[in-house]
């Protein structure tokens, strides 16, 4: 299992989910519209979720349907 | 959703993440209070903050085990963290390296100030903090070595402790079995900062528990095939006062349960353990 980062975070990119996160597993460019959590890294710890000013950050198994492609938006970011 | 209509709320100042792992330091307890305890009390010290400027969340591991409550404080204004927990000083945390933790300190309204800017103590000498020493986890520690655990009713038994200073090294053969804990007057008493270990021809052996601010188990193989198992621990200037080594016991089948009980208790509370 992993958290997942979901279209809210697009274009707010707040980053108390990167303060916060245990691991440093949060990763996003300037290039990059949105922040992304590495699966391989994540501990599901769950600190970034409750911390997410817009309530863009899911886990995994429990990622609204409306915002499931970010799944696969977040694997595919970390496989490139 | 459109991105224009997420602007975030306002920023807090500080995030507190408190682990509330329930198998891990969220059942645990120190000096009283375990991780429900901590949240709330967290809580209480962020008090009214209408401005939201401290955060009070909940977490899973954060890694760090200190047996007990844990939790991150996250200055966003300075882009700094603190990691407080039931030990202080330096650990090796998996995942996170080498790190310091700062001890939690029995009024929790003080963590809200030394975090905000306007009140903010360096991290630097927040992490230099010694907290008082964690008798009771010793205690406790020293508890399961003496008449085991549950899954492990039985206990190391035969030892040879070792106290040595700049001068001298003596080694005494003695049991855990029987360790009691005694106050400093010498009376029994289960919550005393003395353990007593009877040794061969009813001698005893004293420690002080408050001196012992590290502990290791170490567990090897000698050259010559046979284990050895050892209790180390150390004073606040990380020398080694009291080692304990296991004895081959003469009961043999007693053996391979000893060293069940070893590893569970490695398992259990880490290689090394601080206080």
């Amino acid at each position: 299992m992993t958290y997942i980062i979901t279209e809210p975070c697009v274009g707010v990119k707040d980053a108390a989910c990167v303060d916060v996160c245990p691991v440093d597993c949060i990763y996003t460019t300037d290039d990059d519209d949105m922040f992304f959590i590495s699966p391989d890294e994540c501990i599901d710890c769950a600190a970034c979720e409750p911390v997410c000013p817009v309530t863009a950050i899911f886990a995994e198994e429990a990622v609204p349907a409306m915002y499931e492609e970010y799944i696969k938006i977040n694997y595919d970011y970390f496989d490139k | 959703m459109s991105a224009s209509d997420t602007r975030p709320a306002a920023r807090p100042d500080v995030n507190i993440v408190v682990c509330t792992d329930e198998s891990g330091c969220g059942r645990w307890y120190h000096r009283g209070r375990n991780a429900d305890t901590i949240l709330s009390q967290l809580n209480d010290a962020v008090g009214d903050d209408t401005a939201e400027r401290v955060q009070v969340t909940t977490a899973g591991c954060i890694l760090g085990c200190t047996y007990g409550p844990r939790f991150d404080v996250v200055r966003r204004w300075s882009d700094e963290k603190a990691l407080y927990g039931s030990i202080c000083g330096e650990a090796t945390v998996t995942r996170r390296g080498r790190v310091n933790f700062v001890p939690i300190p029995d009024h929790l309204e003080q963590v809200v100030k030394d975090h905000l800017p306007e009140s903010a103590q360096p991290i630097a000498e927040l992490n230099a903090q010694d907290g008082p020493p964690d008798i009771d986890l010793l205690r406790s520690l020293l508890l399961d070595c003496s008449a085991g655990m549950a899954d492990h009713p039985i206990g190391l038994g035969e030892a040879v402790v070792m106290v040595h200073n700049a001068a001298a090294t003596v080694s005494i053969p003695a049991t855990l079995d029987d360790m009691q804990f005694v106050d400093g007057s010498g009376n029994p008493d289960t919550g005393g900062g003395i353990a007593v270990l009877t040794t061969d021809g009813d001698g005893r052996v004293a420690l002080q528990l408050s001196r012992v601010r590290r502990l290791e188990f170490i567990h090897r193989v000698l050259g010559n095939g046979m284990p050895s198992y050892a209790i180390w621990m150390g004073d606040d200037q990380l020398e080694t006062v009291y080692r304990i080594y296991l004895r081959r016991s003469e009961n043999a089948a007693a053996n391979p349960k000893r060293h069940q009980l070893f590893m569970t208790l490695t398992e259990k509370y880490g290689s090394t353990v601080t206080f």
